[in-house]
């Protein structure tokens, strides 16, 4: 009986350890999605009211390089310079997915890739559009 | 205690390394994450985030359900192939699950038989099979643990790649998925055939999985 008892509970102890894993592999919950959707809220807000500064603050370092690359002037102001509109997102209809440490919000061509860096949540890229069988195409692209 | 340790060296002995093991690849793992989360320009996790993560989970799990499949394929093997002058191997005339008399169940049980052993019905069909079922449920289990966290790790570097994520039912027919599983899958498969092939000519004195240094190339089933 004391042998049945120790291999019900080896065994136990590997399934629960094996759900955890697979559990620990889920979609983060949603206090990290309203995360993610709130950084993509502020940084369209902030592109919307000319903000740069504000909008630049919330970039990754590559997106920062990757705009003063393309613009070839501030982040600051290159940033207002790329012709994103309104990610969706502000607007409520963009659905954020997270996986992991990145984010996904879409909307058609207005959609935002994000990352995480310690707790809060920065923007990768914006402005992507979707194509067949390849990486979106981006305005502004950080990757 | 010093009696259990003697009696117990075996499974200690593995479970202690497994430990050891296990403890270094999170370690290296962390490292080999932060690396890349410090190429990307953005901070790095702790060790408590990342033994948590999908990565880590994916990574443990994919190792854990091709051992298991291993093993699982073993036993089941054994009872219906033959290699002849393996020590990992039956006699050709045994092939298949034999007979009562020979593995000791019902009226044909001993002394000190475990009790299901000993009865009839589902109970002694369940025994008769256990360790194929617990070996096959970890399998299962482990392998759908690597689906679930595979695909989130998998969709993380997706979106760092600036493209599209797929669902569990796309990832699980993806490349990526099968790729990881069949590279552990051919190294399991390997190893085995190699055990029970080698183990014909090679000789380690002392150990059960090892034919007696003396023993005729030919002599299956003796052990050591």
């Amino acid at each position: 009986m004391r042998n049945r008892r120790r291999i019900f509970l080896a065994t136990a102890a590997v399934a629960c350890s094996l759900t955890c894993a697979a559990l620990a592999g889920c979609s983060a919950g949603g206090a990290t999605r309203a995360g993610a959707e709130e950084t993509a809220e502020r940084f369209s807000r902030a592109v919307a009211d000319r903000d740069g500064s504000t909008a630049c603050g919330l970039l990754v370092r590559d997106a920062r390089d990757a705009v003063e690359t393309a613009t070839r002037t501030s982040c600051e102001r290159g940033v207002l310079r790329l012709g994103l509109t309104d990610t969706g997102a502000s607007a409520g209809t963009g659905t954020a997915r997270v996986y992991g440490r990145a984010a996904i919000i879409e909307d058609g061509p207005d959609t935002v890739f994000l990352a995480r860096s310690g707790g809060t949540w920065l923007v990768r890229a914006a402005g992507c559009a979707p194509r067949t069988d390849a990486p979106f195409t981006c305005a502004l692209d950080g990757s | 205690m010093r009696t259990f340790l003697r009696q117990n060296s075996l499974s200690l002995f593995f479970g202690a390394i497994f430990l050891a093991a296990l403890v270094g690849q999170s370690f290296a793992g962390w490292a080999s994450f932060n690396d890349t989360q410090v190429s990307d320009g953005l901070m790095t996790i702790g060790y408590g985030e990342y033994v948590t993560s999908s990565s880590f989970a994916a990574d443990v799990a994919e190792n854990w359900q091709s051992e298991y499949l291993q093993f699982l394929l073993y036993i089941w093997a054994t009872v219906w192939f033959v290699q002849r002058g393996s020590p990992e191997s039956k006699e050709s005339g045994q092939v298949g699950t034999e007979s009562d008399r020979d593995q000791e169940v019902g009226r044909f049980a001993g002394p000190g038989a475990p009790s299901w052993a000993r009865a009839r019905g589902s109970r002694r069909a369940v025994f008769s099979h256990s360790l194929l079922i617990v070996m096959g449920t970890i399998f299962v289990l482990s392998w759908l643990a690597q689906s679930v966290a595979g695909v989130v790790a998998f969709n993380e570097e997706q979106l760092t790649s600036l493209e599209a994520p797929l669902t569990w039912g796309q990832y699980l027919f993806g490349s990526d998925f099968w790729n990881r599983t069949l590279q552990n899958w051919q190294s399991e498969f390997l190893a085995v055939g190699s055990m029970a092939v080698l183990s014909v000519y090679l000789r380690e004195r002392g150990s059960p999985e090892s034919k007696p240094v003396g023993a005729r190339h030919d002599d299956t089933g003796a052990e050591g």
